[in-house]
Parts: C-alpha cells; structure tokens; sequence
C-alpha cells in the first residue's frame, strides 16, 4: 500500500470515529441507539430499496459504458463513486421527504449543522484541488474531484432538509 | 380513509398530536399520518394508542 493509500484509509477511520463521536452528541437521552418508530423503519425500508437500486443502475450503467469502451468524463472509480452517492443521497432524500430521518431521539438542528460543515469542508477541499491543478488531468476528472461531488451531495441534503421544514411549517399553520 | 374516531377522540381529551405522540412513543408524523389515513398502523400500537385514549380497538379502528 502507497502513501495515499494509507492517508486514505486513516482518514476513513477518523471519519467513522467522528461520526460515532457527533451521534452521541446529537442523541437527546441516554440510550446508545437511536430510536425510530414503526412508519420511519418502513420509510426506510423503502428509501434503502430506492437507494440501492439506484447504485446498481449508475454503476452498473458504468461498467457497461467502459466494457463497451464509451469514452468517460473520468475513469472508473470515479462514475462509481459518484453512483454510490447518487444511491445515498435518494435514500436520504426520500427518508427525509417523507419524515422517516430523524430518530426520535435525535437533534434535528445539530445534524443540520453537521451536514452544512461537511459540505463547506468538502468543498473547500474540492477549491484547492482546482487552484492546484489535481483535479483534471488528460481531460479527464480524477479522484480528487470526489470533494465536490461529496459537498453537492450534503448541500442536496441540506436543501430537502431546509424545503422539508418550510413545507411543514406551511401545512401546520394551515391545519 | 381518515381516522376521524381517532381525532375527534384525542380532542376529547384534549391531547394534541404531539401528546398523544409521546406517549405512545411514535413521532407526531405518525399520529398525524394514522388520522388522514396515509399509515396503517400495526396491531401494537392501535392497541397503545387505545389504551391512552381509553377506548377500544373497536371503537377506534373499526370501519362499518
């Protein structure tokens, strides 16, 4: 394994303690889990069905493009990985649509917080990759533009999370 | 179907969604979803919700 290799996997283990650090932060009670109640876990049945459908036909659709030699806008790890997100980003999407997100015991406004710092972060990281010229190479975008994608990915989050509150809102005063 | 038994019997007592919510342990979605007829709800928490309500599953859940 190169050094980046190992600068990638140390970092995704800091991501994971972090998310595990913030989870706690963000739980209202004592309880280690957070708790969903029967209409949330069939939401998110049906929004992980969305999402991992979603997978299979970007990616799948990847692979066949590259076996077929179609030329790509990268190579392809990055169609994959931006398949990956799509796939996330519908789950969370529907799962927010329609109010199966949030546990019961969960911070709504910490989360939110949460998802706008990861999406300034990733795409701060994404601007630098830009000024130094990493991010395109042979015509082609390379792995270092998963930042953007990543940032677009929370800011679409974000955005369903901010339309979802003001619908709400809109349909409380009218009930 | 709306669930107007159900509503009209939390208005009774005087719980708004949110309350009837917390104490069947579900979000207030749900109980909002149940009364317009969007979630049909398991047998576990129809029973909750009747014995919060003080009512049977009977009266609260069952269409002529």
């Amino acid at each position: 394994m190169n050094l980046s290799g190992i600068l990638i996997l140390f970092s995704i283990i800091v991501s994971i303690l972090l998310v595990k650090l913030f989870q706690r932060k963000t739980r209202t009670d004592n309880s280690k889990k957070y708790r969903y109640d029967e209409r949330q876990e069939v939401v998110r049945g049906k929004g992980f069905k969305y999402g991992f459908f979603t997978i299979l036909i970007c990616n799948g659709l990847s692979v066949c493009l590259k076996i077929a030699e179609v030329p790509l806008f990268a190579e392809l790890e990055l169609p994959i990985i931006i398949g990956s997100f799509t796939g996330i980003g519908v789950w969370v999407v529907y799962c927010i649509w329609n109010e199966g997100y949030f546990a019961l015991n969960e911070n709504k406004e910490k989360i939110m917080i949460l998802f706008v710092t990861a999406a300034i972060m990733n795409f701060i990281v994404g601007i630098v990759a830009i000024v130094r010229g990493t991010i395109i190479q042979d015509g082609k975008l390379t792995y270092q533009s998963i930042n953007f994608f990543c940032g677009l990915l929370f800011i679409i989050i974000f955005l369903t999370m901010f339309l979802k509150k003001a619908y709400k809102d809109g349909k409380d005063e009218q009930e | 179907m709306k669930n107007l038994k159900l509503k009209s019997a939390r208005a009774a007592l005087d719980l708004s969604q949110q309350d009837l919510a917390e104490k069947v342990n579900v979000s207030r979605q749900t109980i909002s979803a149940i009364e317009k007829g969007d979630y049909n709800p398991t047998i576990n928490l129809c029973r909750a919700i009747c014995k919060v309500l003080g009512k049977t599953l009977d009266e609260l859940f069952w269409e002529e």
